[in-house]
């Protein structure tokens, strides 16, 4: 038996690379503001230069297009916000869609209600945009197309290269959030004519608490945090520099081994899609079964609470998340189910398995076993 | 206030003609699955309720009806909230023991301390107890007989008759046989619901770290001061725990090691004494009995340290006399700063 934690949840947070946590452990001793004129401060600021080009090279930008942010709650907001402001001479509308993460769907609520006009666009069965709906949307006053890179549930992953030539062409800035994809999946940013992109270091190797947002070089942008002239006036407040330079190095770890994790994280996952379709009864798998992120699993099991699956799994050490972890506890139904068309009945069902490069075969196959168990008892047929 | 509107369980359980227990959660979660006699809250009437009843809420973790409980008792309505929710329910009936586990185990259970939590820590536990000789083994049956689910015992001597009178893990038919070997197979008859790995040799510099860091936790009952200072440094190095223990004559002692917690051995004797120094069983005499106390000694403090962290004795030699029946907890100094294997500078 094995009795160590397994951990299946990394969407919520990744283990940070050895090498993110060697870099950031210097820099959290130190005194030195990267603001800072003398000499014995240019170690902070070298350091978050250097995550800045290697930050670039992930996404396929210049250096002078990173901004530092604490998140990728930030980074949306940030986005999402000074767009509409920057912009309100121009229109007033933007266009989203059903699954995206709620710091863009609040972040647009909360701009509705600033007089904005806002299209949440439906997905597909896949959890996919119809480009067609994007095109019919577009309307004259559209200054924003906010449509996230991958999905933080179901792992469906947006035709960002069709969506982001589409806005270049009517003229119109679009930003995605790359949270659950950046550092997981190729991304460039010149050749899916993105212009503004969110992520968050935590998600790939780095350390909570720090993030950056992409803003493409000619892009006007308002502040959204105000106050010293850090960050060239664009965002304030002095640089988490610890998190920043690990950010830096799991970015360029991210992308050193990227296919490599890529092939590896695909069998693990599709190994364990098998085995759960084809040995537990009345499952469905969310989302797409090729189109989705490497690591991500999601499972609607019929007449079980996805909640009192995790809380079994739990007492064994496996940690996974039922729905999304934003919002259990919250006692609603995961809205990303809704738009992919599953009832609310099976939505109760909700399971994500989120796995990473650290994950072995023998733990996918102990979780598969225990899962089966757990699911026979849960239904009464055990 | 808060803690009056909590109930366990447990308690619910005892006088379950008592309570009413009401579900908060939707009625899907409800259909897939609740507590056995519970109701829906959102169809219930409170005011409803015969006298003689207590209604308690419960909803998935025990926070919401928590909460709700507190804002009807505050309008001045009797309910209780059932602490931890619907998930300890599923603790209760979809525990890692099996059920003749639960058999077994029911006196110690009763304990409040220990409980279905507690038993169910210990199965996940894993500890090493290094010589299976005079304390090794009340050390390893009581461990076994707890129900530490994983045991390994290491000692590369054989029985001899000379042993019998206080080793008892081993008896007169395994004369011959390796210790190790003789306490797997008695400690399996014992409980066949743990796992017990042999080591059919001595622990030594070389396969000390590999070995050790195999287990949570290691139970010196060795009876050599080569080997106390060895396990002492190997475990310092890997911040594994450890619960020392010796006996000689009628005196037996016992110390639990946490490193970077408590002082390790060094911290207190510093190197090996000179030969003349240190009693052998062979030398200096053994009974029993005192073996016995001691190791069983070592057993509780293993027991403790899997279920009861909070009493985790800091720093503290137990030492009992035979002959006069008195015991003492000596508190020894803080860590020696200077110490050579856990000090500042190390």
């Amino acid at each position: 038996m094995i009795l160590k934690n397994i951990y299946l949840d990394n969407a919520a947070s990744t283990l940070i690379y050895d090498e993110a946590y060697e870099e950031m452990l210097p820099l959290l001793k130190e005194p030195f503001n990267p603001s800072s004129i003398y000499s014995a401060s240019q170690n902070a600021k070298n350091a978050a230069a250097c995550a800045k080009r290697r930050i670039a090279s992930l996404i396929k930008c210049s250096d002078r297009e990173i901004y530092f942010t604490s998140g990728g709650t930030e980074s949306n907001n940030w986005a999402l916000i000074s767009a509409a402001e920057t912009l309100r001479q121009k229109g007033k509308h933007i266009i989203t869609q059903k699954t995206e993460h709620h710091s863009v769907i609040n972040t647009c609520k909360y701009l509705e209600q600033n007089g904005c006009d806002v299209t949440y666009l439906d997905v597909d069965s896949k959890g996919v945009v119809r480009i067609k709906d994007l095109l019919d949307s577009i309307r004259d006053d559209t200054i924003l197309i906010s449509i996230m890179t991958a999905n933080n549930e179901i792992g469906s992953i947006q035709p960002l290269k069709e969506i982001g030539k589409i806005a270049k062409e009517k003229g119109i800035l679009f930003h995605t959030d790359a949270v659950s994809a950046c550092g997981h999946i190729p991304i460039d940013v010149s050749e899916m004519n993105i212009d503004m992109l969110s992520a968050s270091a935590h998600k790939f190797g780095g350390a909570k608490g720090s993030g950056f947002l992409f803003i493409r070089h000619g892009t006007e942008l308002m502040p959204l945090i105000h106050g010293g002239g850090q960050q060239r006036g664009k965002r304030a407040g002095t640089e988490n520099v610890p998190g920043i330079a690990a950010m830096g190095k799991a970015a360029e770890i991210s992308l050193e081994r990227m296919i490599e994790h890529i092939n590896y994280e695909t069998n693990l996952r599709d190994h364990l899609i098998k085995r759960v379709i084809t040995e537990i009864p009345d499952v469905i798998l969310n989302g797409d079964t090729d189109n989705r992120l490497p690591g991500n699993i999601s499972f609607c099991f019929k007449n079980a609470d996805g909640e009192s699956i995790l809380i079994l799994l739990d007492r064994l050490g496996i940690c996974v998340s039922s729905g999304s972890a934003c919002s259990s506890g919250a006692g609603v139904v995961s809205h990303v189910l809704k738009a992919t068309g599953v009832s609310d009945e099976d939505a109760h069902g909700a399971l994500r398995i989120t796995l990473s490069h650290n994950n072995t075969i023998d733990e996918i196959d102990y979780f598969a076993d225990e899962l089966k168990k757990i699911l026979k008892r849960l239904r009464g047929n055990d | 206030m808060t803690e009056k509107l909590e109930i366990t369980l447990e308690k619910v359980k005892k006088n379950i003609d008592d309570y009413i227990l009401l579900d908060m959660r939707d009625a899907v979660s409800y259909r897939n699955g609740h507590i056995d006699g519970a109701l829906l809250y959102k169809d219930f009437d409170l005011s409803d309720i015969k006298v003689d009843k207590i209604p308690v809420l419960y909803c998935e973790y025990g926070e919401k009806s928590l909460a709700e409980a507190e804002k009807l008792s505050s309008e001045g309505i009797n309910v209780l909230s059932l602490k931890d929710g619907f998930k300890s329910w599923l603790a209760s009936c979809f525990t890692i023991l099996e059920k003749k586990e639960l058999e077994r185990y029911d006196r110690q259970m009763i304990l409040p301390q220990i409980g279905l939590e507690g038993q169910e820590k210990l199965k996940k536990a894993s500890v090493l107890i290094v010589g299976a000789g005079g304390l090794g083994s009340p050390a390893a049956l009581y461990a076994a007989a707890a129900g530490i689910g994983n045991i390994g015992i290491i000692d590369g001597d054989t029985v001899c008759l000379h042993n019998l009178q206080r080793q008892i893990l081993h008896s007169t038919e395994r004369i011959g046989k390796n210790k190790s070997e003789s306490a797997k197979e008695t400690l399996e008859a014992l409980n066949d619901n743990i796992t017990v790995k042999s080591f059919p040799f001595y622990l030594t510099k070389d396969n000390a770290v590999e070995i050790i860091n195999k287990y949570d936790l290691v139970i010196d009952c060795t009876d050599s001061t080569d080997l106390k200072l060895l396990i002492n440094d190997i475990c310092v190095e890997l911040r594994k725990p450890f619960i020392y223990g010796g006996a000689s004559g009628l005196t037996g002692q016992v110390m639990t090691c946490i490193p970077g917690k408590t002082p390790c051995l060094r911290c207190i004797f510093e190197d090996v004494p000179p030969d003349n120094g240190c009693f052998s069983c062979e030398t200096a005499g053994i009974l029993g009995a005192v073996c016995g106390i001691t190791g069983s000694v070592q057993a509780l403090e293993a027991v403790k340290y899997f279920t009861m962290p909070s009493d985790e004795p800091v720093g503290k030699m137990f030492i009992i006399d035979g002959a006069s029946l008195r015991t003492r907890c000596m508190s020894l100094k803080k860590r020696n700063s200077s110490c050579k294997v856990c000090g500042k500078d190390h």
